[in-house]
């Protein structure tokens, strides 16, 4: 098994369908509150409350077609538009950040099927969909994290066939999943899976945290913040619900570690959040800044405030 | 059924979209949090046979791909044809192949294990029963619910007044069947109350309660 096999990688930024999610965000005229029919948005919450009821497990949900191509992040919004009312404020983050062209679009896309306010501060969400990271900033109760999931079965790649899938998750017989972690420290001396790594749901159910990075997997234990998980290709929602115990698989002379940076944020100082290696220059230069956007720029700010005080508007 | 006027029937949400979002907002936040009571906010103008969040919650939830079972009083009132004049749901006779249940206040419960459980490999298709009960309360303590599990930080207390005395027992039962079982909304007034399978429910003993 080569490491090209373990590792999950979080899509490009930039994806050729962002431009069809440009279009729809610009569109005007007859539509549903929050785009999706009304059928359509009762099914996928009778599956949201079957899943909230089994936690970790997968509810099989006959996704209608959206006008968006699969892996693009369409289980998420579906999820999102089911959920989502009047008095809600959205956030929507891809890999931490809520400006990048795919967060731009779904936020708009939104914003003009639901009218609702959105905002970037991660406290003042009621709704925060999300594509490969969890904030950091301690989410709280009554808020929804909404995850975008490309690849829901955790076993996928050990066992492709489906009925098989779920007859294990049936049996709750996990070995399979012990074995390829396992392999992993037999062929380089450690868990070398760092994104998607996998969790047990409230003891039970082997669960895909989504491609988030495993420095994110223990803001999932027992978290406030309801978390619910759509998968559009494969027509699958999961979801954990508040102060749920989620537990990262390892072993015990080999237990589940997070990554560590010997780098702070070059920009904000932080030594406690996901940092992403930016190239600065063509001589090499390299510097570590933070995932989490809105949380850089408000340590940015409240330093700059203590630095240089000025009034308030 | 007894047939019944359509033009007598209670309105249903003002606002489909928004009716049915709100309501379910409600049922989810129940359902994630166990034993908590939850305000159902509606506009709908419901049964007079049946409490209005359970109307409410079925109003939100059902449509036509579902089988709905209703019990004695339910069914010879008008909430038959008022749900199913709103949503086109499925009315059944058969408890057994429901995927919704819904039981009038101080009716007989059908027993837990008749209903669907789901398997091992779809606990999904395991029914969801809304239950009317007489009241909801979460501060009193005699005859109290010690509730724990996923939802639950520590330890929610509840009483419920309206239900029969075996339904703890019927519910450990429910609670042990997991991933397989049923989950239940219990509704009074305006408010609700989810219990997923995954909340263990202790009956708490007066004498405990006074230690
Ligand atoms: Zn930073």
């Amino acid at each position: 098994m080569s490491q090209q096999t373990i590792e999950v990688h979080p899509m490009p930024l930039t994806t050729p369908q962002e431009s069809r999610v440009a279009e729809m965000s610009a569109l005007d005229g007859e539509f549903n509150f929050a785009y999706l029919d009304e059928r359509t948005k009762r099914m996928i919450r009778r599956a949201l409350l079957k899943a909230v009821a089994i936690p970790g497990y997968q509810v099989p949900f006959g996704s209608r077609e959206m006008p968006l191509p699969y892996g693009w992040g369409t289980g998420g919004i579906q999820v999102t538009a089911s959920v989502i009312g009047p008095n809600d404020v959205l956030k929507v983050i891809d890999q931490g950040s809520d400006d990048t062209v795919n967060a731009v679009n779904i936020r708009r896309f939104f914003e003009r099927t639901t009218a609702v306010r959105t905002t970037t501060a991660t406290l003042e969400a009621t709704l925060i969909q999300t594509r490969h990271r969890i904030p950091e900033t301690p989410l709280q109760e009554g808020q929804v994290l909404i995850y975008q999931v490309p690849v829901p079965e955790p076993m996928q790649r050990l066992e492709p066939r489906e009925a098989e899938t779920r007859m294990l998750h049936g049996l709750a017989e996990y070995g399979l999943m012990h074995v390829k972690l396992y392999e992993d420290i037999a062929r380089y001396g450690h868990i070398a899976t760092t994104y998607d790594y996998p969790v047990l749901v409230n003891d039970r159910y082997i669960m895909s945290p989504s491609p988030i990075p495993k420095f994110d997997n223990p803001k999932m234990h027992m978290n406030p913040a309801l978390q619910l998980f759509g998968a559009g290709r494969e027509k699958r929602i999961y979801a954990v619900p508040p102060y749920t115990k989620v537990e990262s698989l390892g072993f015990e002379d080999h237990p589940f570690e997070v990554q560590r940076w010997d780098a702070a944020c070059a920009l904000c100082g932080a030594e406690d959040s996901f940092l992403d290696e930016i190239v600065t220059d063509d001589a090499g230069g390299r510097m570590h800044v933070c995932s989490d956007s809105h949380y850089c720029e408000t340590r940015q700010q409240a330093q700059a405030a203590i630095s240089s005080p000025v009034e308030a508007p | 059924m007894a047939a019944v006027d359509l033009s007598t029937l209670g309105a249903g949400f003002s606002d489909l979209a928004i009716g049915s979002q709100t309501v379910f907002r409600a049922a989810l936040h129940a359902l994630s949090h166990p034993g908590r009571i939850v305000p159902v906010p509606h506009d709908a103008k419901t049964p007079a046979a049946a409490q209005p969040a359970s109307a409410a919650i079925l109003l939100a939830l059902v449509d036509p791909d579902c089988k709905v079972w209703m019990s004695p009083t339910l069914a010879q009132s008008d909430a038959p044809s008022w749900l199913r004049f709103h949503t086109g749901c499925a009315l059944i006779n058969d408890h057994r192949l429901a995927q919704f249940l819904w039981v009038a206040r101080g009716d007989p419960l059908p027993a837990f294990g008749e209903l669907r459980q789901g398997s091992d490999a779809d606990p999904d298709q395991g029914a969801t029963v809304v239950i009317d009960v007489a009241g909801i309360d979460s501060t009193a303590a005699e005859g109290a619910w010690r509730l724990t599990g996923p939802g639950i930080q520590a330890v929610t207390r509840l009483s419920v007044d309206g239900l029969p005395a075996q339904f703890v027992e019927d519910w450990r039962r429910n609670h042990a069947a997991f991933p397989c079982g049923i989950d239940v909304f219990l509704a009074c007034e305006s408010d609700v109350v989810g219990l997923p399978r995954t909340t263990t429910i202790e009956a708490i003993a007066s004498a405990a309660l006074e230690a």
